[in-house]
């Protein structure tokens, strides 16, 4: 990574967007001090973070890796949930209530007696969040939280991820799924050759082909439709905004009329 | 779960019997179950007679089944003590002087025959190994990891207990990328099922599995830092003294063995 200038406000979602290699994770991996930069300045907060302070950078950002397994470490998930604050010396009794309350935030209750290992890929993804979000952090970074999910388990991480931001917290994310990001995101930034080559608001970055071409990213759907119906001049990037666009239009009330054989079109 | 578990103890099992079972072994005292591995432990090491270490093994079997765990696990996860037992016992057996049993074999290095005193040397040796292997087994199903780790950080000075508590956590690491890669060569045709001819894919998946383990240790040590690991797990719980009657068991069991050695040594006959 070289020259990368990258920012994360209170209160927003930034997702991080670009092909393999392009630098997402090495990118996430500095914000909570896991890499430290060689050269250059981090700061969380406000305090510059070096090898000294690194331990504050980790209290105020939480991490979601990649792969949940290598995130998961002890024998039961709330256990699990626990090891954030057991390295901080919170007492025993009120860990355990913490890490019952994060498991409720991503609704994981349920799961606290089971075994890690033996979860689906989804509830490790949400207990990994609950093990972060039990720290409190001020920002909570997710590389790649739907990375071989079913469409099912992606769209409750994605809920999850909306909850988090909800109350409050800052959620920067890496994915492939630039429908994700749509839906989620208030900026996108653009990675290719581990550097961020662009940036701004969903619209603003999905309409850039220039932009996507440089990073070898396609637009997301909706922006496809919205294209194809000849919307593109309201710049709709969910399929929230399009329906409601189509709808406006009277595109769907044409296609809910009953074909002339009696079926429905939709 | 792969074939590959059926003849290795697999962490993850045990740790779902420790976690979720419920059996009168899961509610000894962990510094019961301590007292007892080191009884046992002296004890195999005294016991000179066959029959008596029969006896053991069988009472440790039987332990085994009151708490509720299952034999056929079992019969599986000897495999690898047994092939420590045969490749060390059985050319022992072969030493033995006595009356052949069936004759003798001649070989270009000279005869070879088994005698009574072989085989009986062959079942010491496995009544030894085995009796502790499933009590340490039966212990470590019904053993909580909060508890496991609170008696490895008193019994273990630093930075042992660390390194101890470490290898657990590793230990499932190195399994699932030992099944990983074992799929994966199973899935493209490869045959493990007869050791000598496929030595060297073994030999490949061993070094990939360190390889790989390494890097997958690397990861969760590094995931481990970011919930703000520094190096020394800290550990909650706390393991309450045996009550009287299991500690009089444990006391028990040293008279016993301590006991027996002191009648042997002196001569006087059981």
């Amino acid at each position: 990574m070289h020259d990368v200038e990258f920012s994360v406000f209170p209160g927003e979602v930034v997702a991080l967007v670009g092909g393999n290699g392009a630098g997402k994770s090495t990118l996430l991996e500095h914000l909570n001090a896991t890499l430290v930069p060689d050269d250059g300045e981090l700061a969380v907060c406000g305090t510059p973070i070096s090898e000294a302070n690194k331990a504050r950078a980790r209290k105020e950002v939480g991490f979601v890796f990649q792969d949940a397994d290598t995130q998961l470490v002890a024998p039961t998930v709330l256990d699990d949930v626990m090891f954030g604050l057991q390295n901080y010396g919170v007492p025993a009794d009120e860990a355990k209530q913490r890490a019952r309350e994060a498991l409720e935030t991503v609704e994981a209750g349920h799961l606290e007696d089971r075994i890690p290992h033996y979860l689906s890929g989804g509830e490790k993804r949400l207990v990994g969040l609950a093990g972060v979000l039990v720290l409190e952090p001020s920002v909570v970074v997710l590389d790649e939280p739907l990375a071989g999910l079913d469409p099912e388990r992606s769209r409750l991480v994605a809920e999850r991820v909306q909850k988090i931001h909800a109350n409050g917290i800052s959620v920067v994310l890496s994915t492939h799924d630039l429908d994700f990001a749509a839906e989620v995101a208030d900026r996108v930034c653009v990675m290719t050759d581990g550097n961020v080559v662009g940036g701004g608001t969903p619209s603003e970055v999905f309409y850039d082909d220039a932009l996507l071409a440089e990073a070898n990213l396609h637009p997301p759907s909706a922006v496809r439709v919205a294209r194809d119906a000849g919307l593109a001049a309201a710049q709709p990037v969910t399929e929230a905004e399009l329906v409601s666009l189509l709808t406006e239009a009277g595109g769907l009330d044409a296609a809910r009329t009953p074909a002339p054989d009696g079926r429905g079109r939709d | 779960m792969t074939t590959l578990s059926n003849h290795v103890p697999d962490p993850r099992l045990i740790t779902a019997f420790a976690e979720r079972r419920d059996g009168p072994l899961h509610r000894v005292n962990p510094w019961t179950k301590v007292g007892i591995v080191g009884a046992l432990v002296l004890a195999v090491t005294v016991f000179d007679r066959v029959v008596l270490l029969a006896g053991l093994y069988g009472v440790v079997l039987a332990v085994y089944g009151l708490a509720g765990l299952p034999y056929r696990r079992l019969a599986g996860w000897y495999t690898l003590p047994l092939l420590f037992i045969v490749s060390v016992a059985g050319p022992l057996a072969f030493l033995e002087p006595g009356t052949p049993i069936g004759g003798a074999l001649s070989t270009p290095l000279g005869e070879l025959s088994v005698t009574w005193s072989g085989l009986e040397l062959l079942g010491e040796l496995s009544f030894r190994s085995l009796a502790v292997v499933t009590f340490t087994l039966a212990a470590s199903m019904t053993t909580q990891y909060t508890a496991v780790a609170y008696v490895l950080g008193r019994l273990l000075p630093r930075p042992i207990d660390q390194v101890a508590l470490l290898t657990y956590r590793f230990t499932f690491v190195m399994v699932e990328t030992l099944e990983d890669l074992v799929q994966a060569v199973l899935s493209r045709g490869a045959n493990l099922s007869e050791f000598w001819s496929n030595r060297r894919l073994y030999a490949r998946i061993f070094g990939m599995t360190m390889l790989s383990a390494i890097e997958r240790s690397e990861r969760l040590v590094k995931s481990m830092e970011a919930r703000g690991y520094d190096g020394d797990i800290t550990l909650y719980g706390d393991v309450s003294r045996p009550p009287l009657r299991e500690l009089l068991v444990v006391v028990g069991s040293y008279a016993v063995v301590v006991g027996y050695a002191v009648v042997s040594v002196t001569g006087v006959g059981l």
